[in-house]
């Protein structure tokens, strides 16, 4: 095989970039979401756990017994299962299987999405108000045999999330009633690039716009607020919850120009039961995200249910299905520390199952239950 | 106290169970419906990418075409259906990995397009005949689009794989035209089977160089296929003989 046939090959099995890069739609999840209250299914609008409260719904702060609530720290490590099964089956085979069979290897390459990515929040929380730090990234990188356009390509989903939450909350003259504000300073970057088999147009494109184009890291800027509501009926053994949120409110618009250009202002709802104790509870709660369909989702990806057994303040038990996948998780508290361990299920799609991802959630936390 | 609430959270996952909870099986899937929640599905065109690519090309054919009959100006669906037409003639452009890893010697467009298309030499002619019906569909569907949406102006984020596919099919449609014809000869393996070759009529040839004709015109003519295609359309042209037949058999005599 001359050099010109081998060339030739290669740049027929060339990846090129697109010339134009599309963004990721925002979903009605909220930009930050504790590992436990995932565990939980997802449903955390009555009931959130710590720096969740700022962004599940503010209105849950007068209800927390003391004046001073919360001050601390969460480290969240986050892999996706796809991504462990790809690196266990690698390191079983070991290196010679890939070059002595090199379409086994890309199989399964093709089969496991990369997708990891760390979150961090803190927060000080009092009975009337709380302020809260965080970021969050989490790419994903999918290489398909076919993507939408039919072609074996490579998808690049990029989110990134950071900013600073300050929550106002306060019980109205009807103690079951309390409403809470937030308001918000984000930055924010969603991206999905499309890389993709193509010719060599394509490439001289991307030369010719080098530079006009937003790099991946470029975040967006915009301030927001949000308004929620508690009804919270308290009993000797049963508790139940109404709770209802506004997300940002009159739309969060963001500078810079290009996409994504805003969030929409969605309307959440949720209702729970509570069975407890002077020391244990077990909650049950489900929650319809975007009420109204802002976004356009199908209901599964807007339905949370969940469950959270927390004994003695020490141990907690959760499970629930988020977006309809099975979601569970534990939080252990080490008095110095909490861990919490978590596993989920995250539909990227609008169909259940098409394109979901299985991720773990590893948590540290430290600081102080007052 | 404890027990108790531990009962009454394992009555909830014995729900969550009742529902259809296992593992990683999602609630709303109509694949496998719970009782009592009403399933839902994604759009038939996500539906089709899955089915693909977990290799159940009948089944994103079925979805695909039913969505273009509903809709025939859904021409974003176009270029999936004609990579679903080409997964069920046998194209697997990953093929080319192994055909690189093995060092063969890929001396002609021929034969780099051939591997990853079917091996007649295995297939029936029946089942090869079927092959090469829906690698012409693969084609003639991308074709039947209006050029703007399979021409790369930035207007469709479609349009640049519609029309790298409709060359690639193209030419792929041509060797495997071809390939009924171009066999190794049992008794020499450095020759092909002149008798095999003899079956090849003059409307054989000239379908197989008109259609490698059309994969060069409908490509981008940049494009290092398009340049090979081109090349070696050149190479048999420069061949003696008299006829199209003529022409291609000297050109396959002497690259084999």
């Amino acid at each position: 095989m001359n050099f010109r046939k081998f060339a030739s090959i290669f740049y027929f099995l060339a990846i090129v970039f697109y010339s134009e890069i599309s963004y990721a739609e925002k979903t009605n999840n909220s930009v930050y979401e504790d590992p436990f209250d995932i565990a939980s299914g997802g449903a955390a609008l009555t009931r959130a756990t710590q720096s969740g409260i700022l962004f599940q719904n503010p209105a849950q702060l007068p209800y927390g017994g003391k004046f001073l609530r919360w001050l601390g720290l969460r480290t969240t490590l986050i892999l996706g299962k796809e991504s462990v099964d790809l690196a266990q089956s690698m390191v079983k085979s070991g290196s010679s299987s890939t070059e002595s069979n090199p379409s086994a290897f890309i199989d399964r390459v093709l089969n496991n999405p990369i997708h990891a990515g760390s979150a961090t929040a803190i927060s000080f929380l009092t009975n009337n108000g709380g302020i809260g730090l965080f970021y969050r990234v989490e790419p994903d990188i999918v290489a398909e045999r076919y993507t939408k356009t039919g072609l074996p390509g490579i998808a690049l989903t990029s989110e990134a999330y950071a900013g600073g939450l300050a929550s106002l909350a306060f019980r109205t003259p009807f103690r079951w009633l309390s409403l809470g504000v937030t308001g918000k300073y984000l930055l924010v970057s969603e991206k999905y690039l499309t890389v993709d088999l193509s010719d060599m147009s394509s490439i001289d494109n991307l030369a010719k716009n080098n530079g006009q184009e937003e790099s991946l890291a470029a975040l967006k800027t915009g301030i927001g607020f949000d308004a929620g509501m508690l009804l919270f009926f308290q009993g000797p053994w049963v508790d139940i919850r109404i709770a209802a949120k506004v997300d940002d409110f009159g739309d969060t618009k963001f500078s810079g120009g290009g996409t994504p250009e805003s969030f929409k202002q969605t309307l959440h709802g949720g209702a729970a039961l509570t069975f407890h104790n002077d020391n244990d509870a077990i909650h049950l709660e489900v929650n319809e995200r975007d009420i109204l369909q802002a976004y356009g989702e199908p209901t599964f990806k807007r339905t949370y249910l969940g469950a959270k057994i927390l004994l003695r303040g020490y141990l907690g038990l959760g499970a629930g299905l988020y977006q309809g996948f099975p979601s569970y998780g534990a939080e252990i508290d080490l008095i110095i520390m909490r861990l919490t361990a978590t596993y989920y299920r995250r539909e990227l799609s609008n169909g259940p199952g098409l394109n979901s991802r299985g991720i773990y959630q590893l948590s540290l936390t430290s600081g102080f239950d007052f | 106290m404890n027990i108790y609430f531990s009962k009454i959270f394992l009555c909830w996952l014995l729900t969550l169970e009742a529902l259809g909870c296992k593992a990683d099986k999602n609630a709303f899937d109509c694949s496998n419906p719970t009782p009592g929640i009403t399933c839902e599905e994604g759009s038939a065109k996500e539906r089709a990418k899955k089915a693909l690519n977990d290799g159940d090309s009948p089944q994103a054919i079925s979805l695909l075409e039913a969505e273009i009959a509903a809709n025939p100006e859904a021409y974003d669906i176009y270029p999936l259906l004609s990579s679903a037409y080409a997964a069920e003639a046998g194209f697997d452009i990953f093929e080319v990995v192994n055909v690189l890893g093995s060092g063969a010697d890929n001396s002609s467009v021929f034969d780099l397009i051939s591997s990853f298309l079917p091996d007649p030499d295995v297939l029936t002619a029946e089942e090869y005949a079927q092959s090469l019906n829906f690698m012409g569909q693969a084609k003639n569907l991308l074709d039947s689009m209006p050029e703007a949406n399979r021409t790369d102006t930035g207007t469709y984020d479609y349009a640049s794989s519609a029309g790298y596919q409709l060359s690639l099919y193209t030419s792929a449609y041509a060797t495997m035209y071809l390939n009924q014809f171009v066999a190794i000869d049992p008794a020499d393996p450095s020759s092909i089977d002149l008798d095999r070759l003899s079956e090849m009529t003059v409307e054989d040839a000239e379908i197989i160089l008109s259609t490698l004709a059309d994969a060069a015109a409908n490509g981008d003519p940049d494009s290092p296929i398009a340049s090979v295609i081109s090349e070696t359309i050149g190479t048999i042209d420069s061949q003696e003989g008299a006829s199209a037949k003529e022409k291609l058999s000297e050109y396959l005599k002497a690259n084999h």
